[in-house]
């Protein structure tokens, strides 16, 4: 019998997983949703996430993804939020092995080596940027780090900005691109009128460019925030504090704390997660005048917060069902990203949903980065 | 560069025999195999493939192996190859699979997954006459789950 004319011509319903899988690695998003609701087997076969190992042409939209570095091997794991799709990705760079992600704007990392080596990564075009080398004197031990803009923007100068975890106020680490020599600047006391040593939350500074500052968060729920002065490395930026400390009650409390830019209303937003179990907890820090102002936040409205140490940031919602959540640089069982809905106070991911964190794995290094529209093929 | 061409007899599941060039045969890499740990004796058994299919994979494997064809004109034949009823390409999808022709594979289920693009679950069931097993209440939990991806 010829298979054209099959009498029960169920061969495309019956068809083999492996050929699934085949076809289906080449469909995304809501096309992959679609293909898994036209029969039972399809939707049998098919597993809820995309399975890229059955790897195909996998070209990235305008959306941010989830970057997870693995600091041994080089390798890198793209976790695309709105597809919950995850592809590892070898990419076979000698020079990233050993490094570490210290923050990132857009699609551009900052990445340290050792004690005084600095780059610049881009992870989807590949190409890295070599930063002068560190200071002999002041190695690598700045916890927090910042820089003004990504490295292909034509726009202005693009400073580096590294913060010393403490100090009076803390020791400025600064380089602006295109120099040969990185600078440092100490404070004194004295200069602020405060002899209290000053911590800051690592991974929190947030740069607004235009004014040429960074926010940064004191660990005791304060704000401080670096000027750059003259548009110079050479001149010493000046620092100011504001806002009063949490309850020691709050302090205690806290587990982690994540910073992002409000992009619509200026000033951060401050996420702490609170708690064993991890209750969410919004501030928006904003300036008014001298006056810093904090506001509890319940909601997000029509916009989607991503969040992670070192990049954070607050998007339009791009799909039905992206408003007023979270999401966290987080995993439930192993690869299915985790979002927190603000509206529901609960975690959720695929076919799952919690009112606290304890099944939800959080790699070490992980970092939310948004895929230029320069550059998104790979 | 060989000193004589060699020719291999492949048989399909129908019964029907294809004589063909071994330089030609050996893109799949199952034949290849088989060559090269010289497990040929006189005829190839292909219990997976039919006669129709296979004529169309030798026609493919044949013009891919042309010399002097230039990259257009093997750009449309392979736009009109694929232009085949859904059977066709099911059929194709197994044979090259079982062929280990990765080529054709990929062509044929790059195809395949172009016909599903843009369409409703409803125009795929048509598209590729799959009947809709769901039931009213596991259908609408799906959309449900996923309405994002429906509208």
């Amino acid at each position: 019998m010829e298979p054209g004319e099959d009498v029960d011509r169920q061969y495309w319903s019956n068809a083999p997983t492996d050929m699934l899988r085949l076809i289906s690695s080449r469909l995304v998003a809501g096309e992959y949703v679609v293909f898994r609701a036209v029969c039972k087997n399809w939707r049998l076969s098919l597993p809820d996430l995309h399975d890229y190992s059955y790897s195909s042409p996998f070209s990235c939209v305008n959306t941010p993804c989830l970057i997870t570095f693995y600091e041994e091997t080089g390798d890198v794991e793209f976790f695309y939020p709105l597809y919950n799709a995850q592809i590892t990705q070898n990419m076979d760079m000698p020079e990233l092995r050993g490094s570490r992600i210290r923050c990132a704007i857009e699609d551009w990392l900052l990445m340290s080596k050792g004690d005084y080596g600095m780059f610049f990564f881009n992870p989807f075009t590949k190409v890295i940027m070599k930063l002068p080398d560190l200071l002999e004197e002041f190695k690598n031990s700045f916890p927090s780090w910042t820089f003004s803009c990504p490295q292909d923007s034509s726009s202005s100068d693009c400073f580096v900005v590294g913060f010393f975890f403490s100090g009076f106020p803390p020791m400025v680490y600064m380089i602006k691109v295109g120099e040969s020599i990185w600078k440092i600047h100490t404070f004194y006391h004295d200069e602020y009128g405060n002899n209290k040593e000053l911590f800051f939350v690592p991974h929190s500074p947030v740069y607004f460019k235009n004014d040429n500052i960074v926010y940064i968060l004191g660990h005791k729920g304060t704000l401080a925030i670096l000027k750059i002065n003259e548009n110079s490395t050479e001149e010493s930026p000046t620092w100011k504090f504001h806002g009063k400390q949490l309850s020691h009650r709050k302090q205690n409390s806290i587990r982690q704390i994540f910073t992002a830019e409000d992009i619509d209303n200026g000033g951060i937003l401050v996420i702490f997660l609170t708690h064993e179990e991890g209750k969410v907890d919004i501030w928006r820090y904003k300036m008014n005048g001298e006056e810093l102002e904090k506001e509890k936040v319940t909601t997000l409205e029509d916009k989607t917060l991503f969040v992670s140490y070192g990049g954070s940031f607050l998007k339009p919602s791009v799909a039905r069902g992206l408003a007023n959540k979270i999401y966290f640089p987080m995993f439930h069982d192993n690869n299915k990203g985790v979002f927190y809905c603000l509206e529901k106070h609960k975690y959720y991911s695929f076919d799952y949903s919690s009112t606290n964190c304890f099944n939800l794995v959080q790699p070490i290094s992980s970092i939310w980065i948004q895929p230029s529209s320069r550059n998104y093929s790979f | 560069m060989s000193s004589s061409t060699k020719f291999l007899t492949l048989k399909t599941c129908d019964d029907k025999k294809f004589v063909l060039d071994e330089a030609i045969a050996v893109r799949s890499q199952t034949i290849k195999n088989m060559v090269e740990d010289d497990c040929v004796s006189n005829v190839i058994p292909l219990p997976n493939v039919n006669s129709k299919t296979m004529t169309k994979v030798i026609e493919y494997w044949k013009k891919h192996s042309e010399e002097g064809v230039s990259k257009d004109v093997l750009m449309d034949f392979d736009k009109a190859f694929v232009k085949v009823h859904h059977s066709i390409l099911h059929a194709l999808i197994l044979a090259a699979n079982f062929l280990n022709d990765k080529e054709i594979l990929d062509m044929m289920c790059q195809e395949v997954a172009d016909r599903i693009k843009g369409k409703t679950p409803e125009e795929i069931r048509k598209e590729f006459d799959i009947k809709n097993d769901f039931t009213p209440e596991e259908e609408e939990e799906i959309r449900k789950e996923n309405a994002w991806a429906f509208e």
